[in-house]
């Protein structure tokens, strides 16, 4: 039963992105999109305004480890009906746009086009048409890069995570002003990085776990109104780690694909193993008589930057040695 | 092992000291009774405990089958040691001892000798602890230097 809400935020300050790479990050984007929009002014096509998404704009990314990259996503988005021109075209003006941006290379990928500079950073646009429908309900659909327009809604995912995070009002840490959601969900980010600190297929991506936490999370607190990050994140993973079959799930928004879809069968049993390594380490941490043993099993799964106080540093100083007497028992 | 406090907080017994109090257990008829002081920690912004440290009996001390006797001298030294060391956040918790019975409960003895050992040792914190060692169970009791209550406190 030992207290290490500290560790937890002091954990999330050093883990989260920090001012000046979003500041960096931000002025990249507004360089890409200035010249997209002088692009399509240039050449009288529709114009396009910029939507921000992605773990920017939910406030949930994390310091890259090892082969990841610090990444923004920008949304572009068009105002006209997906038959008005077809993803293809649209995707050829941005990518035309910035094709000869000087960075390290443009890349056309799946749901994006990838901008990626050399000092371990990437932009990723992502290109939306959007118009009110009939009923009066927005449309909106992505240009993907083989399968045309694909139903998305990222102004209503955005709105998705913030009414979730509502429950956890309040607990907002001293050092970062974060609430306990996003806090956790770093953690989880990291801890995911740690276990496959590399781009792949088969890994989980951030979104994937924001909507698992929103799914299986609870704002948990100690009786006096303390956050207690580590109590959230065993639930969570307890209750992950149990899951019969495939963990699964639906993103809220089109086109409800399941975020853990992709992963292989032996992936999903790995992912799985993992949870459960996770919630053995948080129960056992917990049981753990000083600060400092705790964090150092957290360290194994949460990596280097979990850290571990002197065990001084969780103690109070006395003033002097006591001075003791003899002692008769019997 | 932890201890609810009687109003909040937590007193936890490592396991280090748990392996030593296993070590003296009187188990057998001829083993005699033994005992030491308590060493801890007290948690920042908590009313929690931590007991890291017992002392072993040593020589000076008196032993036999139904009392125990600590000498000052040595172990004092300990704790100015431990005090020093810990850059003064370890410090004089409290005394143990064990006794040849399965629930132990304090004698009268005990009971003088921990009210004596309240008001005469010095010491910044409210309370000593003090734990006896069945063969079975493990009590603990802590003792209020200035409302002189003795509470035993349940383990979770």
């Amino acid at each position: 039963m030992v207290d290490i809400q500290k560790q937890f935020e002091q954990f999330h300050n050093t883990i989260r992105t920090d001012f000046e790479m979003n500041s960096t990050l931000r002025e990249k984007r507004d360089i890409l999109f200035n010249k997209v929009r002088k692009y399509l002014i240039d050449n009288k096509l529709p114009l396009c305004e910029r939507k921000s998404q992605g773990s920017y704009k939910m406030k949930t990314g994390v310091v890259p480890i090892e082969g990841l990259e610090y990444d923004i996503d920008v949304g572009l988005c068009f105002s006209f009906e997906e038959s008005a021109y077809t993803a293809k075209v649209v995707r050829g003006w941005v990518f035309d746009a910035i094709k000869n941006h000087p960075a390290k290379s443009v890349d056309e990928k799946g749901p994006c086009i990838r901008v990626i500079y050399a000092d371990g950073y990437h932009v990723d646009l992502v290109t939306y048409c959007s118009w009110i429908d009939a009923s009066g309900e927005d449309q909106y659909r992505l240009a993907h890069k083989t399968r045309g327009w694909v139903g998305a809604n990222p102004i209503k995912l955005i709105e998705y995570v913030n009414n979730a995070r509502k429950q956890y009002e309040g607990t907002e840490d001293n050092i970062t002003k974060t609430d306990q959601f996003r806090r956790c969900v770093r953690a989880l980010r990291r801890w995911n990085d740690v276990a496959i600190p590399y781009e792949d297929k088969n890994k989980p991506t951030g979104l994937a776990l924001v909507l698992l936490a929103i799914n299986h999370m609870t704002c948990c607190t100690t009786w006096d109104g303390k956050s207690n990050d580590r109590l959230a994140l065993e639930n969570l993973s307890r209750i992950v780690a149990n899951t019969i079959g495939r963990i699964v799930v639906e993103k809220p928004t089109p086109e409800y694909e399941d975020m853990f879809g992709r992963l292989s069968e032996r992936e999903m049993d790995n992912l799985k193993a993992r949870f459960q390594k996770l919630h053995e380490t948080l129960v056992e941490a917990n049981n753990q008589s000083n600060a400092q043993d705790a964090c150092k099993l957290l360290q194994d799964v949460f990596g280097d930057d979990f850290p571990v106080p002197p065990k001084e540093e969780t103690a109070e100083k006395t003033g002097r040695p006591a001075i003791i007497t003899t002692s008769t028992s019997a | 092992m932890i201890f609810r406090r009687a109003q909040q907080g937590t007193i936890t017994i490592t396991k280090e000291v748990l392996t030593i109090f296993d070590r003296y257990r009187q188990h057998n008829f001829k083993d005699h009774e033994a005992g030491g002081i308590l060493l801890g920690r007290f948690i920042k912004d908590s009313l929690d405990i931590v007991v890291d440290v017992a002392t072993e009996p040593s020589q000076g001390d008196i032993t036999s089958r139904f009392s125990f006797f600590r000498s000052q001298k040595r172990t004092q030294t300990l704790v100015d040691q431990v005090w020093l060391q810990s850059n003064g956040t370890q410090n004089y918790l409290g005394e143990w001892h064990t006794h040849p019975e399965r629930y132990p409960s304090p004698s009268r003895i005990d009971l003088k000798n921990w009210h004596r050992i309240v008001i005469k040792a010095q010491y910044e914190q409210d309370s000593l602890l003090f734990i006896i060692v069945g063969q079975e169970m493990i009590c603990l009791w802590e003792l209020s230097k200035i409302s002189k209550e003795l509470i035993q406190l349940e383990s979770l």
